[in-house]
C-alpha cells in the first residue's frame, strides 16, 4: 500500500477544494491524485493501492458507490479506507454506504478539519 | 408582597428594628427569617420588630415571629420545610416573655391574631418606638 | 494556468474551505449547544465550540453581571460597552459579542490575543465577530430554553407536591359526621389551592358513654411537609382524646409531646371539646385556635367560646384552661378554621368576624346544621366573588335538636 490519497469527483472545483484541505498533508510528503470519473478511480486503485480514497457518490462511468463496492466486496481491499463524500445524506443512501463496506460517509459541505484528522490519521500508519 | 427595612438604633444595648410593610403570610414569611439569621449572623442580639405598617400577619407569620425568637436565643434557623432543629437539650426560660424580641405598633388585626393564638404572653408589645428601645 | 491565475484558485478554495468550516461549526453547535437544555453546560459549549474555530490566547463567557476576572482587565471598558449596547465589538486585542434571547443581554463572549500566543498575531476580524455572534444567539436562546425549562418543571413538581399534601389529608378527615340521636352534625372542607394544614375529627371514646369529642386544628404551613405534620398532630390529639382525657389535657399533653420533637415541630392552633351527648353539656379548650360561636336558639344570641391558651408547639407553658357552656335545645355551635374569616374579596377585604356570626345565626333560623353551614359556605363565596381562595376553609357544625333526651 502506498503513502497517497486518492480524490475521485466528477467537479473540478470540488477535487480542487478537497485537494486544499488536505494541503498539510501533501506538504508532508504524501502524494495526492485526483481523477474525474468512476472506472478511472477504480484503475487507479487497482494500479496503485492509496492508503486512503475519497469517492464522490455521483460520478460518471461507474458513481462512488459501484468503486466501492468493487474495491470492498469484489477485490477485497481492506486496507484501503474508502470514504464515500456526497451532498445526498438520506438514510436511504448511507445505509447504501454501508452495504458496500464504505469506511466513512461524509456529507457537503464537508467539515474540512475534520477531512484532514481523518486523512493524517489513516495516511500516517503507512511508513512513506 | 412585604418589605423589610432594617436599622441599628442604640439604647442600653444595641438594638436592630426591622420593619415590616405590607403583608406577612406564606409568601413572604421566610423572607423575615432568612433577614433575621443574617443580622443574627452579623452579631445581633436584640430586635425590635415594627410592625406599624403589617397590615396582614397570618400562622406563618407567628411561625417567622417565633423562629427569629429562638435563633436570638441559640438555636439553630428553622428548615423552610418545616420545623426547625433544636440545638439545646431543654428549654427553662418557656414560661417567661421573650426578651430578645418585641413587638412595636401592631396593628388591630395583627394584635387580635397575637392575642388569639396566645403569643401576646411571650411577646411584650409597646405603642412607643422609645420605650421600646429602651426595655431591651 | 499561469502562476497567478493558479494562485488565485488556491486562494479561493481556501477562501471557500473556510466557508465550510464555518457553516459545519453551526450546524454543530445548533446541535449540541442548541439541543442543550442545562443552563450551566451552554457557557462550556459555547466557548469549546468558539474554540474549534477561531483562534484565541483565552477566552471566557461571563453569563448575567459576572464581573470579568483581573486578566481581562484591559477589556473590562470593551465588555461594558457590548454589555450595555447589547451590539458586538472587537478591538486588536479583544472580540466580545453579547449572548441575547430576544433583546435582553443575558451575558457576553469574550476572546483575548496576546503577543507571542498562540493565535499568531493574526487579528481579530469581522468575519470572526459575525461567526462568535452566530455561535452566541444560539447560547442565548439555549439559555432562555433552559430557565423556561427548569420554571416549568419546578412548577410542575410543585403541582404534584400539592395534589400528594391534598390526598393525604383527605384521608385523614372523616368520612361523615355522626348521626347521633338529639343531634345534628355538619361540616365541611374546602381546600385552597395552596393547600393547608386544617383537619377536623369526631371521636367516639368510650363505647357505652354518651360523650363524643371534637376537635378542629390548622396547621401552620402548606403543601406535603403540612399535610405531614397534619397527620402527626392528628394521630397526637386523636390518641389523647380516644384515651379518655378531659380536652384540657388532651391539649397539654399533645403539646408536651410535640415539644419534645428535636427537628421538626408542626405549629398548629387546636380547639378540643367533649359533648356530653346527654346532658349537653360541651367542655372545652383552647390552644390558640378561632373560637368557635354558640348561636342560641333562634337566633337571639351569638357569642364566642372563648378559653386562654397558646398554639401547640411554640412554647411549653401554654397556659390552659378549661371551659365549659351548657347547650340547650336549638343551640348550635360553630367551629371554622381562619381561611373562613380571612377570605378576602377581589379588593383585599377580610371576610372577618361580623359577617361570619351574621351568616352562621341566619342559617341558624331556617332549620338543620346543614343549612347554617350553607349559609356561611354561600356568604363567603359570594363574598370572595371568584378570587383565588387562599387558605383552606373548614366549618363543623354542632346542633342540639328539640327532642333530645332530658332537653
Amino acid at each position: 500500500m502506498e503513502r497517497m490519497i486518492l480524490i475521485a469527483d466528477d467537479e473540478p472545483h470540488i477535487r480542487m477544494l478537497i485537494e486544499q484541505s488536505l494541503e498539510d498533508l501533501a506538504d508532508e510528503g504524501v502524494e495526492i491524485l485526483t481523477v474525474g470519473d468512476g472506472q478511472t478511480a477504480l484503475d487507479t486503485i487497482k494500479q496503485r493501492r492509496p492508503a486512503l480514497v475519497v469517492l464522490d457518490a455521483m460520478m460518471p462511468r461507474m458513481n462512488g458507490f459501484d468503486v466501492c463496492q468493487s474495491v470492498k466486496r469484489d477485490l477485497a481491499m481492506d486496507d484501503v479506507y474508502v470514504i464515500i463524500l456526497t451532498a445526498k445524506g438520506q438514510e436511504y443512501d448511507r445505509q447504501r454506504g454501508e452495504e458496500v463496506g464504505a469506511n466513512l460517509y461524509m456529507t457537503k459541505p464537508f467539515d474540512p478539519d475534520e477531512l484532514l484528522a481523518r486523512a493524517r490519521s489513516i495516511v500516517g500508519r503507512v511508513d512513506g | 408582597m412585604l418589605s423589610i427595612t432594617i436599622g441599628l438604633e442604640r439604647a442600653r444595648v444595641p438594638v436592630a428594628v426591622m420593619k415590616l410593610d405590607g403583608e406577612l403570610d406564606a409568601a413572604t414569611y421566610q423572607d423575615v427569617i432568612n433577614r433575621a439569621a443574617e443580622l443574627i449572623e452579623q452579631g445581633a442580639g436584640h430586635i425590635l420588630l415594627d410592625m406599624g405598617e403589617l397590615t396582614y400577619m397570618g400562622s406563618s407569620g407567628l411561625f417567622a415571629i417565633h423562629s427569629v425568637a429562638m435563633m436570638l436565643r441559640g438555636e439553630a434557623p428553622p428548615d423552610p420545610e418545616g420545623g426547625w432543629g433544636a440545638i439545646h437539650e431543654a428549654e427553662p426560660r418557656d414560661s417567661e416573655k421573650v426578651d430578645e424580641l418585641k413587638l412595636l405598633n401592631p396593628l388591630p388585626q395583627c394584635e387580635r391574631v397575637l392575642d388569639r393564638t396566645g403569643m401576646k404572653r411571650f411577646f411584650e408589645t409597646y405603642d412607643d418606638r422609645r420605650a421600646a428601645l429602651e426595655s431591651f | 494556468m499561469n502562476p497567478s491565475d493558479q494562485q488565485l484558485l488556491k486562494d479561493l478554495a481556501r477562501e471557500t474551505l473556510e466557508r465550510y468550516r464555518e457553516i459545519n461549526l453551526l450546524y454543530r453547535a445548533a446541535e449540541t449547544i442548541g439541543a442543550s437544555l442545562d443552563a450551566q453546560e451552554v457557557p462550556r459549549l459555547l466557548l469549546a465550540e468558539t474554540e474549534r474555530v477561531i483562534p484565541s490566547d483565552r477566552a471566557v463567557v461571563l453569563i448575567g453581571d459576572a464581573a470579568p476576572s483581573d486578566e481581562w482587565a484591559s477589556e473590562a471598558p470593551l465588555i461594558s460597552s457590548v454589555r450595555a449596547t447589547g451590539r458586538p465589538d472587537y478591538n486588536d486585542a479583544a472580540l466580545c459579542v453579547p449572548v441575547r434571547a430576544g433583546a435582553d443581554v443575558l451575558g457576553v463572549v469574550v476572546l483575548g490575543r496576546s503577543i507571542g500566543g498562540r493565535a499568531n498575531g493574526r487579528v481579530f476580524t469581522a468575519g470572526d465577530e459575525k461567526l462568535l455572534l452566530g455561535l452566541a444567539s444560539q447560547a442565548g436562546v439555549a439559555l432562555e430554553r433552559a430557565r423556561l425549562h427548569e420554571q416549568e418543571t419546578i412548577r410542575l413538581r410543585m403541582e404534584e407536591e400539592l395534589a400528594i399534601a391534598h390526598r393525604i389529608q383527605l384521608t385523614l378527615l372523616p368520612a361523615h359526621v355522626p348521626r347521633i340521636d338529639g343531634w345534628d352534625f355538619a361540616a365541611t372542607y374546602q381546600a385552597a389551592r395552596h393547600v393547608g394544614g386544617d383537619f377536623y375529627d369526631f371521636l367516639d371514646h368510650r363505647l357505652g358513654e354518651r360523650r363524643l369529642g371534637l376537635v378542629i386544628a390548622d396547621v401552620t404551613g402548606k403543601g406535603v411537609p403540612a399535610a405531614l405534620m397534619m397527620a402527626y398532630s392528628r394521630a397526637i390529639l386523636r390518641a389523647e382524646a380516644m384515651a379518655g382525657r378531659s380536652p384540657l389535657d388532651v391539649l397539654a399533653n399533645a403539646n408536651r409531646l410535640i415539644m419534645q420533637e428535636r427537628q421538626t415541630r408542626p405549629f398548629l392552633s387546636a380547639f378540643v371539646a367533649e359533648l356530653d351527648l346527654d346532658g349537653g353539656r360541651l367542655a372545652y379548650a383552647n390552644a390558640g385556635h378561632d373560637a368557635p360561636l354558640l348561636i342560641s336558639a333562634g337566633g337571639r344570641e351569638c357569642r364566642e367560646l372563648e378559653a386562654p391558651g397558646v398554639i401547640l408547639g411554640a412554647f411549653g407553658d401554654i397556659g390552659l384552661e378549661s371551659r365549659d357552656v351548657a347547650l340547650a335545645a336549638g343551640d348550635t355551635v360553630v367551629m371554622y378554621t381562619d381561611g373562613v374569616t380571612e377570605a378576602r374579596d377581589p379588593q383585599g377585604m377580610l371576610f372577618g368576624d361580623e359577617r361570619l356570626a351574621a351568616a352562621a345565626v341566619a342559617g341558624t333560623l331556617s332549620g338543620p346544621a346543614d343549612d347554617v353551614l350553607g349559609s356561611i359556605i354561600d356568604a363567603v363565596a359570594a363574598f370572595t366573588a371568584g378570587a383565588e381562595q387562599a387558605d383552606d376553609l373548614t366549618i363543623v357544625v354542632v346542633r342540639r335538636l328539640a327532642d333530645s333526651a332530658g332537653g
